[in-house]
């Protein structure tokens, strides 16, 4: 083993850990050799302090709470962005239905009607709201 | 822990699937973020910043890759994001840090921490995430999407330099 073997294998051995017969070797080599001898303390050196200078730093117990806080905000918006569509298909719903059940016309026409005004107007009201939010209007 | 979530998004248990995540890995990915970013105040922030995104996502989660890798690609880019946005890099600091290696003005005041700080970006990280990760070299390669031979070339040209600098330094690098 020549020192620049040496070396390499000193760093891989604070890296993970290497094969005792690998160990050995090194461990011989660094018995004979001044320069990497030196070299190897000072790894040693610097893996020790780094190791207590660099402890784990344990993450905020507010990391956790403020998430569960924005996941509530956010799943709120969500609502309340869906809640035009969602009052707009009910309300379309329900008519097609009364519609169907009083109108004195065959009800499969009352309900063919019915879903095409629903699409129809549901379209219309998707390229309004696209509309505003081009135009930077609040959300509605 | 994969098949935990994968099973809990299958049946639509968003929350319960983040919950699995956030304890596993908020303390990874906090520290990753503080690594890369430099800042407690900030990391905690883009630390929620990912996991919000991730919770996001989680619908489109179909278990192919590891939560760990979609993890940290999401953490990665939300950090280098960050940094990007906000111009984040410590401009002032740079003033006071030279080129690794170089001599100071004032070596025999340099801790362990501005040792680190000196060096090159990728080796601070990556000798960093080392010592902070529990000494895993994978976890490091996964967490910076590295070859495990690049972090091992990272962290052998960081240990090289942190013993010259700490040489020059003499106690002064005693923490």
């Amino acid at each position: 083993m020549n020192c620049r073997e040496a070396e390499e294998l000193l760093l891989d051995s604070l890296d993970e850990r290497v094969p005792d017969h690998v160990r050995r070797v090194l461990e011989g080599h660094l018995s004979t050799c001044t320069s990497c001898s030196a070299f190897a303390a000072s790894a040693r050196a610097v893996d020790a302090q780094l190791t207590a200078a660099l402890l784990p730093a344990v993450p905020p117990p507010s990391i956790a709470t403020n998430l569960r806080t924005r996941i509530r905000r956010e799943r709120r918006t969500a609502f309340n962005e869906n809640l035009p569509d969602l009052i707009h298909l009910t309300g379309c719903g329900v008519s097609t239905i009364l519609c169907a059940a009083l109108l004195p016309v065959d009800p499969t026409v009352s309900l063919a009607a019915g879903v095409g005004f629903t699409c129809v107007s549901y379209v219309f009201m998707a390229v309004v709201r696209w509309s505003l939010e081009a135009a930077g209007q609040p959300d509605w | 822990m994969k098949g935990d979530v994968e099973q809990l998004v299958r049946a639509r248990k968003y929350d319960q699937a983040l919950e699995h995540i956030l304890q596993d890995y908020q303390g990874k990915v906090f520290r990753m973020a503080l690594v890369i970013l430099r800042d407690s105040g900030r990391a905690e922030e883009v630390t929620q910043d990912i996991f919000l995104k991730l919770w996001r996502a989680l619908p489109a989660y179909d278990g192919r890759a590891a939560v760990s890798t979609w993890l940290y690609a999401i953490a990665r880019n939300t950090c280098l994001s960050a940094v990007r946005a906000e111009g984040y890099r410590r401009t002032s600091a740079l003033d006071d840090v030279t080129e690794p290696g170089a001599s100071s003005t004032t070596p025999l005041q340099l801790s362990v921490d501005q040792c680190v700080e000196r060096l090159p970006e990728p080796q601070r990280q990556v000798i960093t995430l080392f010592y902070l990760e529990d000494r895993s070299v994978s976890e490091v390669a996964a967490m910076l999407d590295l070859p495990e031979n690049t972090v091992k070339s990272h962290l052998h040209r960081a240990r090289r330099a942190l013993g010259e600098m700490m040489a020059t330094t003499g106690d002064g690098a005693r923490k």
